[in-house]
């Protein structure tokens, strides 16, 4: 009598390693679905992971700082000055009988859309500056997110004029074609153009028994540059390069007519709670673990900050259990503000990890594409996601060949726990608050 | 129920790679350890439940992508169970092989997510190697201690069997 097979083993080739594998390589599809679904599995593995963890439970909401952190109150004087520069001067008269307001710029920017951070509506087809530089328009129907579409910006035309204002006018036609720079078109023929000559706007002709307004006559696009691609034949010889790369736009100025509401202020809603770090097996990993998670509002993107400075952004939560990856880090990513002066620009950081003594200075893994960053004051910029504005992070500093962030406050606490304030969106559960 | 015993059993073993890493200048990789353990012995129908709880288990503590326990498990598993059909599975050579495949593809794992941007690309020093070597070596040390541990009890069953076949009933 043949021996009967014993059903837990089994003598074939296993197909499950290759489940396994297949299942891993599923999380690295650039697709949306995919890596939502793996960030899910890794919230309620957290989760699990709050239930196991005795220390998990000490953890949570912190009495001694209840009291919303203060900003820093140069940053903030810093940030004020640089945005009464963005707004254009009274006199040009383009405010008419609206007003100007400041408004944040987006993460996302291309040539032919610049997303605006403000979580209210922005008034349609009306122009944005940035002094006096005219950027160009809101769009006409106002039903998506807030943003901004530029001049160069492909089907974009306006009647413009270069030369030297009041003595040698050319008058032109400024066409976007989404290369970032304004192509040049139907020039006065009887004026000499010069490279390096102002370009300014015009105002369309008022129509038969319309009020004259001053729009955006007089307002800046940009300098004459020659065309690099005009001996291909199809372009004119004559293009505008705008003064503002919208890469490093940071605040625009947009008229809100009358009775249009005002931009609606970056509402967070700040949580003290106590943190404590997070141990790697390698050591240039730096992350903090909080003992507050998705029932308090504590998602992905939040800001962490201790007083006055940046310490990380929530990138895990789960219930009663959150995980924050700090900026000694690498690869911490952040849009961040550069103060030098009364200049500010926008910039995409992204770390590299630390060196130094007691991991004091953060490498980046570029310097910003503008000149002057050299002792910039790098603060946060904010975000509808959980990021206020005017975190500090450090100074800009180069070391040889290297771009690194100086000057940093309390960036992680240390073994024990430490006093930290998450600064959450407002949401549901908020409304009991 | 081996799904969900493995998988907190990996939380476990998490936190107590965790509590080493805190403590100990080096450590070895105890995912990796008890992969290649449960990946030597003898295979049955809920090994792959057992490997898939123990993998997502660990990735819970590590703060690490899920995509990197599971493509390197699967990568560890592919290769293990291969050679366990073509190489001695009982001696301490192979155990300590193991160990180290299983740790480096653990490692693998982490630097293929790394590539594809979920995870810190970290360059590999001469202390990066200090893990896979620990997993080598810790590997054969269990698994003579698991053995000496099942030997002592099947001779203390023995042992209990002759004394109650002298004695012609229970002992006291």
């Amino acid at each position: 009598m043949a021996a009967r097979a014993d059903p837990d083993r089994e003598p074939r080739a296993e197909r499950w390693p290759a489940g396994l594998l297949l299942a891993g390589a599923a999380t690295l599809l650039p697709w949306q679905a995919a890596r939502n679904g793996a960030a899910l599995l890794e919230d309620a593995l957290l989760t699990l992971r709050g239930f196991v963890d005795p220390r998990a439970r000490r953890g949570g909401e912190s009495a001694a700082a209840a009291a919303p952190p203060a900003p820093e109150a140069a940053v903030h004087d810093l940030l004020s000055r640089a945005r009464a520069a963005v707004l254009p001067p009274r006199a040009a008269g383009w405010e008419r009988d609206g007003r100007f307001c400041a408004v944040p710029v987006g993460r996302s920017r291309s040539p032919a859309s610049v997303a605006l951070a403000v979580p209210g509506p922005v008034p349609p087809e009306e122009p944005v500056f940035r002094g006096r530089e005219l950027l160009g328009f809101t769009p006409a129907w106002n039903g998506g997110a807030p943003r901004l579409v530029p001049l160069t910006a492909r089907g974009t035309r306006l009647p413009a004029c270069a030369g030297e204002p009041g003595r040698r006018e050319a008058r032109f036609l400024a066409l976007g074609d989404g290369s970032g720079l304004l192509r040049v078109a139907f020039v006065d023929g009887e004026i000499a153009l010069a490279e390096g000559d102002l370009a300014w706007a015009v105002d369309p002709p008022t129509p038969p028994g319309g009020a004259v307004v001053r729009r955006v006559g007089g307002a800046w696009i940009g300098r004459l540059v020659r065309d690099p691609r005009a001996e291909g034949g199809t372009h004119g010889e004559w293009s505008v390069a705008p003064f503002s790369a919208p890469e490093t736009l940071a605040e625009v100025a947009i008229r809100h007519p009358p009775g249009f509401p005002a931009p609606a202020e970056l509402l967070l809603v700040p949580l003290a709670l106590t943190g404590r770090r997070h141990a790697f097996r390698d050591a240039r990993r730096d992350a903090i673990l909080l003992g507050r998670g998705r029932e308090a509002g504590v998602v992905a993107g939040c800001a962490v900050s201790a007083g006055p400075y940046l310490v990380g952004k929530v990138t895990r939560s789960g219930w009663r259990q959150a995980a924050a990856h700090t900026l000694r880090d690498p690869r911490f990513r952040c849009r961040v503000l550069l103060v030098m002066g009364d200049e500010v620009a926008a910039f995409e950081l992204e770390t590299r990890g630390t060196e130094g003594e007691d991991r004091a200075e953060i490498v980046l893994a570029a310097p910003p594409p503008l000149d002057g960053w050299e002792g910039a004051l790098v603060v946060s910029a904010p975000s509808p996601d959980g990021m206020p504005e005017g975190l500090v992070l450090g100074r800009m500093e180069r070391r040889g060949e290297r771009c690194v962030l100086t000057g940093l406050g309390r960036v992680s606490p240390d073994d024990g726990e430490a006093e930290l304030v998450v600064h959450r969106p407002p949401g549901s559960w908020s409304d009991d608050e | 129920m081996n799904f969900l015993g493995a998988l907190l059993a990996g939380v476990l073993l998490g936190l107590a790679e965790i509590a080493c890493a805190s403590r100990l200048p080096a450590a070895p990789d105890l995912t990796a350890v008890a992969l290649a353990l449960l990946l030597s012995g003898d295979s049955s129908r809920s090994t792959g439940a057992r490997c898939t709880g123990l993998l997502l288990g660990a990735s819970a503590c590590a703060l690490e992508p899920v995509g990197a326990f599971l493509l390197g498990g699967g990568i560890a598993a592919l290769l293990l169970t291969s050679l366990r059909t073509i190489v001695f599975g009982e001696s301490l050579a192979t155990k300590a092989a193991f160990g180290l495949t299983a740790a480096l593809a653990l490692a693998l794992g982490r630097t293929l997510c790394a590539w594809a941007g979920l995870t810190p690309a970290l360059a590999w020093e001469p202390s990066s190697f200090t893990t896979p070597l620990l997993t080598a070596a810790v590997v054969p040390i269990l698994a003579l201690a698991s053995s000496g541990l099942r030997r002592m009890a099947r001779w203390s069953a023995d042992r209990l069997g002759a004394l109650r076949g002298s004695d012609g009933g229970a002992p006291e």
